[in-house]
């Protein structure tokens, strides 16, 4: 989240970066904590030797190949590191989101639950959010080639209002709408990219 | 490492390849020099990947290939895998020499997705067909020097709601077929077989079995085409590619096809004349090989 334009241009130079990787070792090699390293010094770069530093938060997360092999890094404008446990919300009232995520946080949920959860905490008691203003996506270990998987509008009602649950609940608890979210707007629970690895 | 961070008018933006090539990493960068077109001989034989098939059916398009690579007269491998998803929608077959076919399946493959990741959709099928068409038009050099990759596009055009097929030739050039198509070195008698056994709007059985049978008159033709290895229980790589995305059949399913076409194959050799001179005895049941062993 933060400057349009930077984070823009971060979160393709991430995308950049994980291909190339993965183009030329293995796609096993891509990996969050490497991405966040680069990050962490590229922001902490701008931050020591430019005119101004970076305007942004960067979230980089990464499913493992098996369940407690998760990683989610929270990167600062100044390239400090921040290693996530379970869930974290970027941007404005970003305290109080991740306070209200804290009292609903179950281990092992399904995606729905865990999506209703994150939409709850995201909005909070007095502000109405309707699917349309989301944007949300899993990384799901099951997924195949890519674990990154856009969860459209349809399934994102489907999921909330928990009219027809016949998903049978991700494998991935979804610690945030979007646990592979680089880049989150602040109003939307904004996922983008796909740099959270385990492409 | 480092992140690859490029200055506003230089960002090379959603194209995979021009990042590897701004990178120092491209592999279509080794080919110039050398020997012309044709010209010299090769200094080691080359390993090929042959015979690939494509037919359209009611729900998409079935891809197929055989399992054969050879080097020169050797075979080289008995279980490549010559048809591949591109993305979720979309296949590509390759036929030609393995190493650099190889290579442009892993960078078109990267180059769908890496777009897909940038710009947050995916290229249209025709736009994937036109960034293969590129490919292997970068591949040129090589191809002058006898290392000639031909690939076979099809995929599911979501916008259209068709199964659509594009071929190549070695300077690049994209040709969009409305029915069917085969490359490589057994590809004519596969091409052949399909033409006598191409009907609109197949199912899915049927279009596998017609690329299974395309295959094995292949394979009967051409020796650099592999035919079903019973023994090893080696099949063809058969894909269908519909509204569901791209998806393998399972060996079991190619199995059961070869099955059903050797049978039919069978009974007609049995039921052959022996050869000139022995056309009187159609379907008296003499079979060419007893008249000769």
């Amino acid at each position: 989240m933060g400057k349009y334009n930077e984070f823009d241009q971060l979160r393709v130079s991430g995308v950049q970066h994980a291909d190339i990787k993965g183009y030329q070792f293995s796609r096993e090699d891509v990996d969050a904590r490497s991405l966040a390293n680069l990050y962490a010094r590229y922001m902490g770069n701008v931050f020591t030797h430019e005119m101004k530093p970076l305007e942004v938060e960067i979230l980089v997360a990464e499913v493992g190949a098996q369940l407690g092999q998760d990683q989610i890094f929270h990167i600062l404008y100044d390239g400090t590191v921040v290693d996530e446990e379970r869930f974290t919300a970027l941007g404005g009232e970003a305290e109080a989101i991740t306070g209200r995520l804290a009292q609903a946080y179950r281990a092992d949920w399904p995606l729905a639950e865990a999506l209703t959860a994150s939409v709850n905490a995201l909005r909070g008691p007095d502000r109405p959010l309707t699917p349309h203003e989301l944007e949300v996506a899993v990384l799901d270990r099951g997924n195949g080639r890519r674990a990154f998987r856009r969860v459209l509008e349809a399934e994102v009602t489907e999921l909330v209002s928990g009219e027809r649950p016949k998903r049978r609940g991700a494998k991935e608890g979804a610690d945030q709408p979007g646990p592979a979210a680089e880049t989150a707007e602040p109003a939307t629970a904004g996922t983008d990219g796909g740099t959270g690895t385990g492409l | 490492m480092t992140l690859p961070v490029f200055a506003p008018g230089q960002d090379p933006g959603p194209n995979f390849n021009e990042v590897v090539r701004r990178l120092g990493l491209s592999p279509f960068a080794v080919a110039g020099g050398g020997a012309g077109p044709g010209g010299g001989a090769k200094p080691f034989e080359v390993t090929h990947g042959t015979t690939i098939c494509a037919v359209r059916y009611a729900d998409g398009v079935v891809m197929a290939g055989d399992r054969r690579a050879t080097a020169g007269s050797a075979i080289a491998h008995r279980t490549m895998e010559k048809v591949h998803a591109a993305d979720t929608h979309s296949g590509v077959a390759i036929a030609g020499a393995a190493g650099p076919a190889m290579e442009m399946v892993k960078l078109f493959q990267l180059q769908l997705e890496h777009y897909e990741k940038v710009e947050g959709q995916a290229l249209s099928l025709e736009g994937k067909a036109n960034q293969l068409s590129q490919m292997v038009r970068a591949n040129l050099g090589m191809a002058m020097q006898g290392f000639v990759v031909v690939p076979l596009f099809a995929g599911y055009d979501l916008r259209r709601a068709k199964g659509r097929i594009y071929t190549y030739d070695p300077t690049g050039g994209r040709y969009e077929e409305t029915e069917y198509h085969a490359d490589g070195s057994g590809g004519r008698d596969a091409r052949t077989t399909i033409k006598l056994g191409f009907r609109e709007d197949m199912s899915r059985d049927e279009g596998v079995e017609l690329c299974v049978r395309a295959l094995w008159q292949a394979a009967d033709e051409d020796s650099a085409t592999g035919g079903p290895d019973v023994v090893r229980g080696i099949y063809p790589t058969v894909a269908t590619i519909s509204a569901r995305g791209f998806e393998l059949v399972a060996e079991a399913e190619v199995a059961a096809a070869f099955g059903r076409v050797m049978a039919t194959l069978s009974s007609a050799e049995v039921n052959r004349p022996a050869g000139p001179g022995a056309g009187t005895g159609v379907g008296t049941g003499t079979s060419r090989r007893s008249k000769r062993s």
